[in-house]
């Protein structure tokens, strides 16, 4: 098949490893593949790739060329650090305008494709975009998200799941959200984490 | 927005009041994906087309993927096709001629025969032998017959560096240059010179389509473009290619449907180009590799430095010219790189033409329609699987193109001398050799 990235032609080899682990075939080639730079996790934070200009240029054509097809890029790294997670796996959702000005979201997607199952219990309130009034309202102390009414998330372990760390700000909005509902744990996972100096 | 949309196919979300267009009749509506095909590029390759849940549509939407570098084309996608009348068209254009010699001279007439006719044709001509100039005459017929003309190419930098040639030498036409975040003045435009990517954004609207560098990357080996250049223009226009090393279907179909057919083997001063010499170096790759400028190349630059000649420096790879920019900026500080991806590649490219830059470490992007005087070329790991003897022979042809520095340096710096390598040298001997 074609790289989905490259569009150059490639063949998936069969690794030994491929018939012990389940894994989806490869979409990308060992090129691509290699171009991408693994992240150091931290206790705060668990990342797979830092933002190198691979990731920026994947980013760039995923979310804002809106090529949905790459959601399947990262699946079997997606597939291996998620599957045997304990806790219940919230991925951060977008802002109905913003949705319907993307046609989908990239965070869901990218589970979708991974297939792991999650719980779309947040709504976001406010969409940044719009809004020049984002800063103040968040030091006004009011959360750009919100728990939607049916979950109760009392003693729940949870897991957020996000694209792109940069700040923070985000995920960590979500977790005090969750935490003030009665969380009892809340981790953070994203695919990316921006290092503080890029 | 004049006449702006005439023989374009747009979505529907990137034009204002659109709804009016729509209300008056000028336009019809497209589906953007039909029955597996896209309606923009006419791709119908379903490993080119994804279909996922869509939030706008709320269901299944299909997109191309061939094409999304335009902007994406999906299910719930309107596109919109001119159906007004056609935009006034006007004779009064003007054209400031600089002299061509006798054989430009016949080219050009020749040209001008074929579009009279509505034939195609085909322009083989060395680089450096003035292929712009010939094209002045036969794109200033066609205007004068109200015709709608395209040149089009395949890189980004040709189209900067003829657009404003053209505009000079028609100075009462409007010429539309068109490429990849280009601004785009809405107005109608009787001569455009766009990319050939931006041929999918037409339908039927040129009435004479001259493609340049015809046998470029990625011309060739796209499909896709192909059919961009017959969608774009009208069912009967003729198209010219042009170019310095044609491929050989392209010479066969040029004998099997009778074209026209111009052939330039000298370079507009008459001088020939300057042949190409290969200078061997032991373990090429690794020494650049490891950060070591081998001696022969460290001459090369220096004896650059001595004369203030410009120099364009040719590597295979974005990480070689990462790890041998440093190592040319040791020997002469004013130089830059670039590389398909740099976004300052213009500034840098008029940097070298002003002379603030002495040399410019490059990618294949610069092999062709870049114009330097007295520049001096090498190639490094010339026997790369890159460099083709096509891409070679154009790159070869960046040096001698001006009347008083006809001659120049092209030396291929490799560990081993590849077939490219000769037939390059071959075909630029056979050249020369022939007479006219
Ligand atoms: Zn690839
Ligand atoms: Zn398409």
């Amino acid at each position: 098949m074609n790289c989905l990235l490259c569009d150059q032609s490639f063949r998936a080899e069969v690794s030994w490893q491929a018939l012990i682990v389940q894994t989806f075939p490869a979409v990308i080639c060992a090129r691509c593949r290699q171009s991408f730079e693994r992240a150091q996790s931290t206790e705060e934070v668990t990342a797979l790739f830092t933002y190198n200009n691979a990731m920026k240029a994947y980013i760039q054509r995923y979310k804002f060329m809106k090529d949905v097809a790459l959601a399947h890029v990262f699946r079997n790294e997606l597939y291996a650090a998620l599957h045997k997670r304990r806790e219940k796996i919230v991925p951060v959702p977008l802002h109905h305008e913003r949705l319907l000005e993307r046609t989908f979201s990239q965070v869901h997607e990218l589970l979708r494709a991974a297939k792991i199952p999650y719980i779309d219990m947040l709504r976001k309130e406010i969409n940044d975009r719009q809004s020049q009034k984002t800063l103040q309202e968040r030091k006004s102390g009011q959360n750009r998200f919100s728990l939607c009414e049916q979950f109760d998330v009392k003693d729940e372990e949870l897991l957020i799941v996000d694209d792109i760390y940069t700040t923070g700000t985000t995920v960590n909005d979500i977790k005090q959200l969750l935490l003030s509902n009665g969380a009892k744990k809340v981790s953070i996972f994203v695919l990316v984490k921006v290092k503080s100096d890029e | 927005m004049d006449g702006f949309l005439e023989g374009r196919l747009i979505d529907r979300n990137v034009i204002e009041h659109a709804h009016t267009y729509i209300q008056s009749g000028q336009v019809i509506c497209i589906q953007g994906i039909e029955n597996g095909r896209c309606m923009r590029c006419h791709n119908n390759d379903p490993r080119y087309l994804f279909t996922y849940h869509c939030a706008v549509c709320n269901g299944p939407c299909t997109y191309c993927r061939k094409c999304i570098q335009l902007g994406r084309i999906s299910s719930c996608t309107t596109l919109l096709k001119w159906c007004g009348p056609q935009h006034p068209r006007t004779n009064d254009h003007t054209l400031e001629l600089s002299g061509l010699s006798a054989a430009q001279q016949r080219a050009s007439d020749e040209l001008i025969e074929s579009i009279r006719q509505k034939r195609s044709h085909l322009l083989h001509a060395v680089c450096g032998a003035g292929k712009t100039e010939i094209l002045f005459q036969p794109v200033l017929y066609a205007l004068q017959q109200q015709l709608r003309v395209c040149i089009a190419t395949p890189r980004t930098d040709v189209v900067l560096e003829l657009a404003p040639r053209l505009q000079r030498a028609f100075p009462k036409t409007f010429v539309q240059p068109l490429y990849g975040g280009a601004p785009v003045e809405h107005r109608f435009a009787p001569l455009i010179v766009a990319t050939t990517h931006q041929l999918l954004r037409f339908e039927a609207a040129f009435d004479v389509m001259i493609v340049d560098e015809a046998d470029a990357f990625p011309y060739t080996y796209d499909e896709m473009l192909q059919r961009a250049v017959n969608k774009a223009k009208t069912a009967d226009a003729p198209v010219c290619f042009v170019t310095a090393t044609p491929s050989k279907k392209l010479l066969a179909t040029c004998k099997k449907e009778r074209w026209g057919y111009s052939f330039l083997p000298r370079r507009y001063h008459g001088y020939s180009l300057p042949v190409p010499r290969i200078s061997t170096v032991w373990r090429l790759h690794a020494k650049l590799q490891k950060n070591k400028l081998p001696n022969k190349l460290y001459d090369w630059l220096k004896l650059r430095k001595e004369k203030q000649q410009p120099f364009l420096l040719f590597l295979p790879t974005i990480e070689l010219i990462e790890c041998v920019l440093p190592l040319v900026q040791q020997v002469i500080p004013n130089v830059e790189a670039v590389h398909a991806k740099d976004e300052q590649r213009k500034e840098k490219v008029l940097q070298l033409r002003e002379g603030q830059l002495q040399g410019l470490v490059t990618s294949t992007i610069l092999e062709r329609g870049i114009t330097i005087t007295n520049v001096q070329v090498a190639v490094v790991c010339a026997d790369d699987a890159i460099f083709d003897a096509g891409a070679l022979i154009q790159i070869s042809g960046r040096v001698g193109r001006h009347v008083h520095y006809a001659s120049g340096d092209v030396v291929f710096f490799s560990e081993a001398i590849t077939i490219a390598m000769d037939e390059a040298i071959a075909e630029i001997k056979r050249l020369n050799a022939v007479m006219t």
